[in-house]
């Protein structure tokens, strides 16, 4: 047993600690996800929120109308929007929001070593986020992530913290008004709205909208990789070497053992890569007619982050169809096709990347059920590598959450991996997660979580734990 | 590699299955009545109810519902286990109008509400300006509540002048009001509510109004709103109207309405 451990020095904690009593009794009532939002339109997180960060019908309306009430250009609140007036009190507050997520206490069983840490929460997240003309809203998020693994040359790992721009940095552009016909904004039609022929029987039309920075392009899939209620378990590396996977939804995760990126660094497996990045640079465009999203982009590369490894992108294909608008059920099904073109390295050859599954979200009443199956193929893989590589993989990942009184969560998830790669390094994963999540306020939560490894533990890196609990804190501002 | 080339060729197909299967129409917002309802369209022009419908469909209807009975699929998050939640617009219940309780609003009504949002549960669509504000009120009120809705109100709004500014002495009366009328029953002797347990009609529980905060009022916070809200009471909620007492002495309604002003400061 390693003893109790922190990963953060002592003034960090003091620091976060103080900034988070400061905001919990300045601004007592506030809440998740994007607040800033809310106190713009005045309305509460759950106007646009299932369980913050997931996102309701209306929530998904407002996220595809760039950051906007759908027909309404920025509702009440056009005075607010300049962000050249950032820093004059009230505006300010309705773009900046601040959130802190994470283990307090977590420890690993069955592990080798058991470790049992005291953490102060990982994640600290800024973000900006608003509407900067009618067309051109932006989002910025500041991150400050502890013990991030990362992969660097050799097949090693280390265990960063970093501060910076974070998951996601974009602009986000609506086209629509550029296109004049057929819909174009005129006396006679709203914006994004066909005319109809006979009264009533048109389209609707949203977008086409252009997001460009770092974004993630899942955002907009059935199962989006930024919105997860169930937080990801951090891996653990000793010496350069990775003792323990993190644990992440496997539908989106690399799944193939001794893949490198194009630049050489290791990936690790549970990493969700390529369209499920939570956060690459890429451009992304995507439209929504009737029921129908239709979304089509490239990513700069497999977690390339800005620069051009290989000068070549990867493209995505992604269609989403929504359904339901009555008895308090919604849902939708997606459909995605993603190229990555040269992305990866196996041994010293580059080699292209298929990625293709399905997601799909039902919501009924207090019940949020998603998940979603991905296959991926190792393309053009080199004659005579150095030993036998399975060039297919895939991941499946459930989760349902159920809010069952009005201040407790339950979620539970199952994640299976079936791996690929160098057959010599690889295994397979299954695990299963529960949690509750206990809202003291709106903006305020406690959990609790439980992962259990149900392949058994193994000396896998994969496998390097039985059970895994954790108890968390969520503040958002 | 077979297994692959068959999974990927399932996403492929079903992909394109379902863009087929998508229509114009969408999905589940097909209007049943859409023979019978062009005939009455005609009367009040058919395409002001074509933008209100497009309107509704874009951004009411994932609180509102496709069938106007408030369980739009956002619906139930808004206020989860309690109230508000979107009101049934085909039961006819309205809380926020300028007729006596158990009416149905005046297409002003509509409008107001529309035009100002309610805080915190349904935004401002101010900015669709008054034409589309009025389109989509009159396409609530032929597809959904489906009855003539009043033109006139029979509740006298007088006023506040003489002695029925605001003034000292009107508080004072104010507060007399208040406690003769029984408001403190819920709202409590200094209006920050009471712990009563009440439920609206849905059977949701509900917390009667802290009246020394502006910013909870649903109705609106101008001085014309809270006389309004006081003569009418707020259908759906335990809330009654109080137009009967004020009867023949309207002006004495302004006392309550100042003093609850100076409970908030105002
Ligand atoms: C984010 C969800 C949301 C959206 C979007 C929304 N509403 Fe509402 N609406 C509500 C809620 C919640 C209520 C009930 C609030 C209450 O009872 O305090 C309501 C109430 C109403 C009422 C009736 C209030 C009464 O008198 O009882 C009308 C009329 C109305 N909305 C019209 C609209 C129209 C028209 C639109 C679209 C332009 C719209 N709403 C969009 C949530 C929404
Ligand atoms: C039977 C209980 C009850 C009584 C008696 C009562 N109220 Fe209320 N009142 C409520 C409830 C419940 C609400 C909250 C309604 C809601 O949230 O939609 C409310 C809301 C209000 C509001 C805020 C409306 C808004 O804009 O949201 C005002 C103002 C108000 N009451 C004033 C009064 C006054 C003045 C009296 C006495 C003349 C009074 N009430 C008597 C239960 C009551």
């Amino acid at each position: 047993m390693r003893p109790v451990s922190c990963r953060w020095n002592r003034n960090e904690i003091l620091c976060g600690l103080f900034l988070g009593v400061i905001m919990i009794t300045l601004f007592p009532s506030s809440c998740f996800a994007i607040p800033a939002f809310a106190r713009k339109y005045d309305l509460s997180c759950t106007s646009c929120h299932t369980n913050p960060p997931r996102l309701n019908a209306f929530g998904e309306a407002f996220h595809m109308a760039g950051f906007q009430i759908p027909t309404v250009q920025e509702g009440e609140t056009k005075k607010k929007r300049n962000i050249g007036r950032v820093w004059s009190e009230t505006d300010f507050l309705n773009i900046f929001s601040f959130r802190a997520n994470g283990n307090l206490v977590e420890s690993f069983q069955g592990s080798n070593p058991d470790e049992t840490n005291l953490t102060f929460p990982r994640d600290l997240e800024i973000y900006l986020a608003g509407t900067y003309t009618d067309e051109i809203s932006y989002f910025i998020e500041l991150d400050r992530e502890a013990g991030a693994v990362q992969g660097i040359p050799g097949g090693f790992f280390e265990e960063r913290s970093e501060f910076g721009i974070g998951k996601e940095f974009f602009l986000m552009v609506d086209l629509q008004p550029l296109l004049k016909a057929p819909y174009a904004k005129s006396g006679e039609t709203m914006p994004g709205m066909a005319h109809g022929e006979g009264g009533g029987g048109g389209i609707m039309f949203m977008g086409p909208m252009v997001m460009i920075g770092k974004i993630d392009p899942s955002t907009n899939f059935s199962y989006p990789t930024n919105r997860q209620v169930i937080l990801n378990i951090p891996g653990r590396v000793d010496s350069g070497i990775l003792q323990r996977f993190g644990l992440t939804p496997y539908a989106f995760a690399s799944k193939f053992f001794g893949v490198k990126t194009a630049d050489g660094n290791s990936v690790e497996v549970t990493k969700e890569v390529l369209y499920n990045t939570p956060g690459d640079f890429g451009i992304d465009l995507h439209a929504m007619m009737g029921n129908l999203l239709l979304q089509g982009g490239a990513m700069q590369g497999l977690q390339a982050g800005n620069r051009d490894v290989n000068s070549k992108k990867d493209p995505y294909l992604m269609a989403r169809l929504n359904f339901g608008q009555e008895a308090y059920t919604s849902g939708s099904i997606s459909g995605l096709i993603n190229w990555g073109n040269d992305t990866a390295m196996v041994d010293t050859s580059l080699v292209n990347w298929l990625r293709y599954g399905f997601s799909g979200n039902l919501k009924y009443k207090y019940l949020d059920l998603y998940g979603a199956f991905i296959w991926d193929t190792i393309r053009n893989l080199p004659v005579g590598i150095s030993s036998p590589f399975d060039r297919t993989a895939n991941g499946f990942t459930i989760e349902g959450d159920y809010l069952a009184t009005d201040r407790l969560l339950l979620s539970i998830r199952y994640d299976q991996l079936s791996a690929g790669g160098f057959i010599s390094q690889k295994a397979d994963g299954k695990a299963i997660a529960a949690q509750a999540r206990f809202y003291m306020r709106d903006n305020f939560s406690f959990y609790l979580r439980d992962s259990y490894n149900l392949e058994g533990v193994g000396t896998n890196a994969l496998r390097n734990f039985r059970n895994f609990v954790a108890l968390g804190v969520d503040f958002d501002f | 590699m077979n297994r692959h080339a068959f999974s990927f060729g399932l996403v492929v197909v079903a992909t394109t299955c379902l863009s087929l299967f998508y229509t114009e129409a969408g999905f589940g917002q097909t209007n049943p009545e859409q023979g019978h309802d062009m005939g009455r369209m005609e009367e009040t022009g058919a395409a002001d109810i074509a933008t209100g419908k497009m309107i509704y469909r874009m951004t009411c209807i994932h609180c509102h519902g496709s069938k106007g009975r408030g369980d739009g699929a956002a619906a139930i998050f808004i206020g989860p286990y309690s109230h508000p939640r979107p009101n049934d617009f085909t039961a006819g219940i309205f809380k926020f109008r300028s007729t006596e309780s158990g009416q149905l609003p005046m297409l002003e009504d509509l409008m107001r509400t529309i035009r100002e949002g309610i805080p915190g549960f349904m935004p401002s669509f101010r900015n669709l300006g008054e034409e589309r504000i009025r389109q989509v009120s009159l396409y609530i009120a032929r597809e959904f509540i489906q009855k003539e809705l009043p033109t006139q109100t029979t509740i006298k709004y007088v006023e506040h002048v003489g002695p029925y500014t605001y003034s000292v002495e009107s508080v004072v009366r104010g507060k007399e009001v208040y406690k003769r009328l029984g408001c403190f029953a819920c709202h409590g002797l200094d209006g920050r509510g009471t712990g009563i347990s009440l439920k609206d009609k849905r059977g949701l529980p509900i917390k009667p109004v802290d009246l020394t905060r502006q910013e909870t009022f649903g109705n609106g916070t101008s001085h014309e709103d809270i006389y309004r809200t006081i003569m009418t009471g707020l259908d759906g909620t335990p809330m009654p109207g109080f137009s009967s007492q004020f009867k023949g002495k309207e002006e004495s309604a302004w006392d309550l309405v100042h003093y609850i002003l100076s409970r908030q400061g105002r």
